[in-house]
């Protein structure tokens, strides 16, 4: 069956030298041409509605590329709110894992309910952040906030996962659970899903399980990005992208690898599956403290605002929940003649990849073992697509 | 890439739980446990298995009329439709 959003085929197979990995991909990546010939303002409008999954991701790429090729520069104050509503998004898109999957590889019942909630409260965010729906259209100059109703919501979330995620307000656990002795305590004392799952990977040995030496991508500056992207073998490179000829890795683990939390795993447990976990509880509950601190403070831009490469074209990339979205917008008479997008799924996806090498490296064991740890392993690196596993023996 | 489509819901079972829905040619089954009053004929946004939210039937058909356009129901991409080389876990 073919799905038009596209699916990965990820295929371990059983040799005499161990476990082998291919990755086939469906994903439809240069969808994107949709866009040549549309003014900008619909681009902007019109690309969220096709790239839903993580619409904010998309939009904030997409206005900085079209804004960054038509050389205007947003005002900090509308970066920073458009920031705010990425990182919203990310905490949903994470918890749809530590809500619906974990709960499953325990061979729990997805806590959907939970979820669904969840849904409503960013919902809501969304709409107090961004009542006229115009935060990410070109030139946008202006930011409102219901800071009361904004709040309530805020307040309701951190309630709901003190509940059915960390066993406390989400601050509060970050305070507890800095480094590696926290997390022990943690995991010892709470009995959430997310809590059980980790003490059950390190009481099962499974901990450091798929380690692989796959380094992560690098800050590519924008002249590098356009010329791999905007070139005649572009369409290859955003199919299977590499940085200096080597698959890299761009993801939730990859941004907080520096963390104490997750320098203090690594050295206990490895680059594995454990602390690829931690890793998006973590950005959970950091990312909600940053949030928490925008409503506050009216957090100054963190971000260098995008500044035009050259005339007519513009780089423009976000923060997305499973690692760095790119977009490239090329600009001429108020037209849009070249869109592209690189997706972090084609770099963690990649056929010589993290997911291939982690999976390469595991252990062969029984079927339902196997299956059960490269599950893992998948929820672990995150695609936003649906993905068929299938297992199978040597060929003759 | 991230994209989602609209499917419109053709049967939903008698718990209300799971429904059938087509997505252009294809007919997938999907869990409704994330949206709330989705009817047969609704149009709903559909990720890894559940329905994510519901669509007005402009907004889907528009949205659809996008998809058409780019030929994602007609074919696969040959561009993106990639097969490696096997990976080992043992390599040098």
């Amino acid at each position: 069956m073919s799905d038009p959003a596209g699916t990965l085929n990820i295929q371990l197979e059983r040799t005499s030298r161990g476990l082998t990995c291919r990755i086939a991909s469906t994903r439809p990546v240069t969808a994107a041409d949709l866009f040549a010939g549309r003014a900008p303002a619909a681009t902007a409008a019109l690309l969220p509605l096709l790239y839903s999954i993580c619409a904010k991701a998309q939009a904030f790429a997409c206005v900085a590329s079209l804004e960054g090729a038509s050389g205007r520069l947003p005002a900090p104050a509308v970066v920073a709110r458009r920031r705010r509503m990425v990182s919203v998004e990310t905490i949903r898109e994470h918890l749809w894992r530590i809500l619906l999957d974990w709960p499953r590889l325990l061979g729990e019942t997805p806590d959907r309910v939970t979820m669904a909630k969840i849904l409503s409260l960013v919902k809501d965010l969304f709409r107090l952040s961004d009542p006229e729906g115009d935060l990410f259209r070109p030139g946008a100059s202006s930011v409102v906030l219901d800071r009361r109703g904004d709040a309530r919501v805020l307040a309701d979330l951190d309630d709901i996962l003190a509940r059915q995620v960390f066993g406390a307000h989400p601050a509060r656990w970050l305070d507890e659970v800095r480094d590696g002795g926290g997390f022990d305590r943690w995991i010892e004392t709470v009995d959430t899903p997310a809590a059980r799952l980790m003490r059950g990977l390190i009481d099962a040995d499974e901990a450091a399980l798929g380690q692989a030496d796959v380094t992560g991508l690098p800050d590519l500056r924008d002249a590098d990005l356009i010329a791999l992207i905007d070139a005649p073998e572009g369409v290859d490179f955003l199919a299977r992208p590499t940085w200096r000829g080597v698959a890299r890795e761009t993801s939730p683990f990859t941004r907080r690898a520096g963390c104490g939390l997750i320098r203090d795993l690594i050295d206990r447990h490895g680059r594995g599956l454990l602390s690829r976990l931690a890793a998006q509880l973590l950005e959970v509950a950091l990312l909600l403290a940053e949030v928490r601190r925008e409503r506050a403070e009216e957090m100054p831009d963190p971000l260098i605002p995008p500044v035009p490469m050259m005339a007519g074209i513009g780089i423009g990339r976000a923060d997305a929940a499973r690692g760095l979205l790119v977009h490239l917008a090329r600009v001429e008479r108020e037209r849009v003649t070249t869109y592209r997008i690189l997706a972090p799924t084609e770099w963690n996806f990649h056929p010589r990849g993290i997911l291939a090498r982690s999976l390469a490296a595991l252990p062969d064991a029984a079927d339902d073992v196997l299956r059960r740890r490269a599950e893992l392993l998948i929820m672990a690196t995150d695609p936003c697509v649906a993905f068929d596993l299938t297992l199978s023996e040597t060929r003759v | 890439m991230c994209l989602a489509i609209p499917a419109r819901i053709t049967q939903i079972d008698a718990a209300g739980e799971n429904a059938l829905v087509a997505i252009g040619a294809v007919t997938k089954e999907i869990s409704l446990a994330l949206v709330n009053d989705a009817a047969v004929g609704d149009y709903v946004l559909v990720h890894v298995g559940y329905a994510l939210n519901k669509l007005s039937e402009e907004e889907a058909e528009y949205t659809l009329r996008l998809i058409e356009e780019i030929g994602l129901f007609d074919e696969m991409q040959d561009t993106a439709t990639l097969a490696s080389d096997p990976l080992t876990g043992h390599q040098a």
